[in-house]
């Protein structure tokens, strides 16, 4: 019953494929949404569980694809290894960040994310010995899982469908879990959450790395999956994408993150010809979100349809 | 060295002008509503391409420079009236989300009017270098360092002898009270977006013929002028010019001296570090209350 | 060994003292109520007592030991749980997770067990969910458990705290100002459940206006007065103090003792 939603959602990305299996929409646009996902999902347990705000998630996601780029071709390192040591590493380099950067609130907690987030980003650029610079690296090596190469789009998806799924999985259960809680009590009242016996700052860092090292984990797989990497995947405008996605599904709602990124992920599919048209749509959605709906579309809507279903009952009664 | 140190310091404080104006800009919404405009690159942005537009149709300088200030006092106006006003409640968060959409909005904006390509405008009063001892600067330059002296001082002034300069104070200590004695917040909260609108459109004018200009440009003209008002301490009028002057020194000899590469990073180093070990700024008043 | 010890105690503001050179002792197991108009100085106290402030000066001992640098959540894992005068609900949680987070000091499992929900997670969550049921039962809430918060009336949300913070089964329990807000029966029924906490051995520090329940039901009372102690002493005592009277009750003072006569009766 807790994980009715997840369940279905489950047995739909599993259908898709078979039904279409040779729709460019399932297996190229699915596996960028898989992707999108789980760095929603993952900017979601920070930003709308426990209420940090930040405007530089993309820089995890990029250490993650430049660890398993840097390690895989310079180092020939296996993938899986590549992939561990880069998780180990945004791990530990997001702990010791934690705690001056989540000690700031508000707009300064914004201004030091998204500052991080520039740094790393032109570290990116300008690191061209190990990155490859502005022309990114290429040659990535395949993935290879239980000894079968992850090669074609389809196997690829169902990859990145796998992990997407754990990824809902993992925020569902920290949602219903005394860590949850302590989160979303920070969120509430950080003062209330202290008296409570709730160490915040620790909270916060736990949660703050956990959400780092799964974007950091999309990361390595993005980049085994495109076998290129260029900064440009990794900008200040994609955190932003990915702020956009969380807060228009509805914050602290994990499938409100998953909903935010599915149609963020599908838009540009179909603007394709009104490629410039992004920019302004993206901000639009932004500030007419926060304006008129700041619980977010996907919150809004499935509450709307449970008070429907609710009073329904009530009249059948 | 002495003269190369010379030549960027006054490439610093060129830069640095435009910062310290765009940081002007972020302190007085701040204080005169709490709300971090991220939007406020857009503001130099708009002013730098308008005039660059109006220049191009073949309106005189002069006139043209007028109209880009006035489109982007405009534009000030309805960032407060559609965006920020209808939210006022909202929590900071929230407002953040809401000033970085209204930049993309704006950006987007742009793009769709003015396409991608970059822009120049024609240098004020020709482009003879002048020497100074050693080192030489561009008349463009001494343009945008007066034009700067000039805003900041029309702005102190604004502040500190006028009754509307006053009465925006009166918000930013206390909106109830400012209400009760009579103030009209809400113009007056108008009046303070389309006064720091009015000062980013001069920065955009003032650096465009030196720097070119794009539907993008605001972005880290933006941002960096949020950090040269976190440097001066937030709300601090006069410290954010101190930390926009600050900043443009600090990364014009960083690019000299260490690489130009990453010039832009230096801000933001600068600002992580201030934030981690000094976050109500070098110049701002140690905050006291945490509950 | 008193439960709370506090010697010369001083707290400014920017120069503006709230609390000065303020002495007292709080016996286990007793209800002791602080009082004094508003601006006295009491939540401040409070907030002093749970690691909010950190004082000017002076020491405050809890269990005989000194508070002083410690953190929120470290004086609240010496037992030390606390209600709020204006509300801090977690709004976005239902009755039962409130309650639940009460329970945080009280449980242990961490993000990624919990992500991954272990058996050791699970069998913990049940626990917590039943210590979280018996707090909201002796409440009488138990009822609402599955509500959202911000559905409850205020003297609802009132309670909720109450529980909330029975849950992380303190031994000292600070309730600021429990009463404001209710009505009359709300209120008595209020100073039973504070009785009825008192009985299961928590030592309850009380701040509050409502003179018949503080009259009611303290076994002692301490007057503040611009942040220093004006008196201190049984309920009666403190009534009969005349400095008190004057400076304080005023025209209720002499209300009082009809008043008590309605009110509940304790033992000692």
């Amino acid at each position: 019953m807790r994980l009715a939603g997840f369940y279905l959602f489950a047995l739909f990305t599993g259908i898709l494929p078979v039904l279409f299996p040779d729709s460019y929409y399932v297996t190229v646009v699915g596996v960028t949404i898989c992707t999108n996902i789980i760095l929603a999902v993952s900017l979601n347990l920070l930003m709308g569980y426990a209420g940090q705000i930040s405007l530089g998630h993309a820089a995890f996601f990029g250490l993650g694809a430049y660890a398993s780029a840097i390690l895989t071709t310079r180092y020939s390192l296996d993938p899986w290894v590549a992939m561990s040591i880069g998780a180990v590493l945004v791990g530990i380099f997001s702990l010791v960040l934690a705690r001056p950067i989540l000690r700031l609130k508000g707009h300064y907690l914004a201004m030091a994310t998204l500052g991080f987030g520039i740094i790393i980003h032109i570290l990116f650029v300008q690191m061209d010995s190990l990155t490859g610079g502005p022309d990114g690296m290429s040659g990535i090596p395949v993935l290879r899982l239980f000894g079968i190469p992850i090669d074609s789009d389809l196997k690829w998806y169902v990859v990145m469908a796998s992990a997407m799924l754990f990824s809902i999985w993992l925020s569902l259960n920290i949602a219903d879990s005394r860590a949850g809680r302590a989160l979303a009590a920070v969120h509430g009242s950080e003062a209330a959450a202290q008296t409570m016996g709730v160490d915040t700052a620790r909270v916060k860092s736990h949660v703050f790395v956990f959400s780092a090292v799964m974007a950091a984990l999309a990361g390595s797989l993005f980049a085994h999956q495109q076998s290129f990497v260029s900064p440009e995947s990794f900008s200040f405008f994609f955190s932003i994408e990915l702020v956009t996605m969380v807060v228009l599904g509805g914050l602290a709602s994990t499938f409100g993150a998953v909903f935010g990124a599915i149609v963020l992920s599908l838009l540009p599919e179909f603007l394709l010809v009104f490629e410039d048209f992004e920019v302004i749509i993206y901000g639009t959605i932004l500030m007419a979100m926060m304006i008129f709906l700041p619980q977010g579309l996907f919150v809004t809507l499935s509450r709307k349809l449970h008070c429907m279903f609710a009073s329904r009952l009530q009249g059948t009664k | 060295m002495l003269d190369q140190l010379l030549q960027f310091l006054i490439s610093g404080i060129t830069v640095g002008s435009i910062y310290a104006l765009v940081g002007l800009g972020f302190a007085i919404i701040y204080n005169a509503s709490d709300v971090v405009n991220f939007a406020q690159g857009e503001f130099v942005m708009i002013g730098a391409m308008s005039a660059v537009f109006l220049v191009g149709k073949g309106v005189p300088y002069p006139l043209a420079v007028f109209c880009a200030v006035t489109i982007t006092i405009m534009v000030g106006f309805a960032l407060e009236k559609f965006a920020i006003e209808p939210a006022r409640d909202a929590s900071v968060v929230t407002t953040i989300i809401i000033t970085i959409g209204a930049s993309i909005f704006l950006r987007g904006a742009a793009l769709l009017i003015w396409g991608k390509d970059v822009y120049g405008l024609p240098p004020f009063t020709g482009d003879r270098p002048i020497s100074v001892g050693p080192a030489t600067m561009l008349p463009q330059n001494l343009w945008v360092i007066g034009g700067t002296l000039l805003s900041v001082m029309a702005v102190k002034f604004f502040f500190d002898r006028t009754l509307t300069g006053k009465a925006i104070l009166a918000c930013s200590f206390n909106k109830k009270a400012a209400y009760l004695v009579g103030i009209n917040v809400r113009k007056m909260l108008l009046i303070a977006y389309g006064l720091s609108a009015a000062l980013g459109a001069i920065a955009g004018i003032l650096i465009a013929p030196i720097t070119y200009t794009s539907y993008d440009a605001g972005v880290m003209l933006g941002l960096k002028g949020f950090c040269a008002a976190i440097l001066g301490g937030m709300g601090s009028s006069m410290g954010a010019v101190a930390g926009g002057l600050l900043l443009g020194v600090l990364e014009t000899m960083g690019a000299g001296f260490i690489s130009s590469g990453y010039k832009d990073a230096i801000a933001f180093v600068v600002i992580l570090l201030v934030l981690f070990f000094r976050p109500s700024g070098i110049l701002g008043k140690q905050e006291a209350d945490r509950v | 060994m008193a439960c709370v010890e506090v010697q010369h105690l001083d707290k400014s503001f920017g120069g503006v003292a709230a609390i000065s050179d303020l002495s007292f002792q709080v016996q286990e197991d007793i209800i002791f109520s602080v009082i004094g108009p508003n601006g006295a100085g009491k939540t401040t106290l409070f907030n002093l007592l749970t690691g909010l402030y950190s004082p000017t000066g002076g020491v405050i001992k809890i269990n005989g030991k000194g508070i002083t640098g410690l953190k929120p959540y470290e004086i609240a894992s010496m037992g030390v749980a606390r209600t709020f005068q204006n509300l801090q609900v977690f709004m976005n949680m239902t009755v039962l997770e409130n309650v639940m987070v009460g329970c945080h000091m009280r449980s242990r499992s961490g993000l990624v067990a919990g992500a991954l929900r272990l058996p050791s997670v699970l069998r913990e969550e049940k626990q917590v969910r039943e210590m979280a049921m018996e707090a909201l039962e002796f409440c009488d809430m138990a009822d609402l458990a599955g509500r959202d918060a911000d559905s409850l009336a205020y003297g609802l949300l009132k309670k909720l705290e109450i529980a909330r913070a029975l849950a992380a089964a303190p031994g000292l329990l600070l309730m600021d100002e429990p009463a404001a807000g209710l009505n009359d029966t709300e209120t008595l029924m209020l100073g039973r459940l504070i009785e009825r906490i008192s009985e299961r051995g928590v030592t309850v520090l009380l701040v509050e206006h409502n003179m018949g329940l503080v009259m009611g039901i303290s076994h002692e009372v301490l007057v503040l007065n611009y942040g220093r102690l004006l008196a201190q002493g049984s309920p009666e005592e403190v009534q009969r103090n005349p400095e008190v009277i004057t400076a304080y009750l005023g025209d209720e003072g002499r209300e009082i003792p009809h008043r008590r006569l309605s009110g509940c009766n304790r033992p000692g």
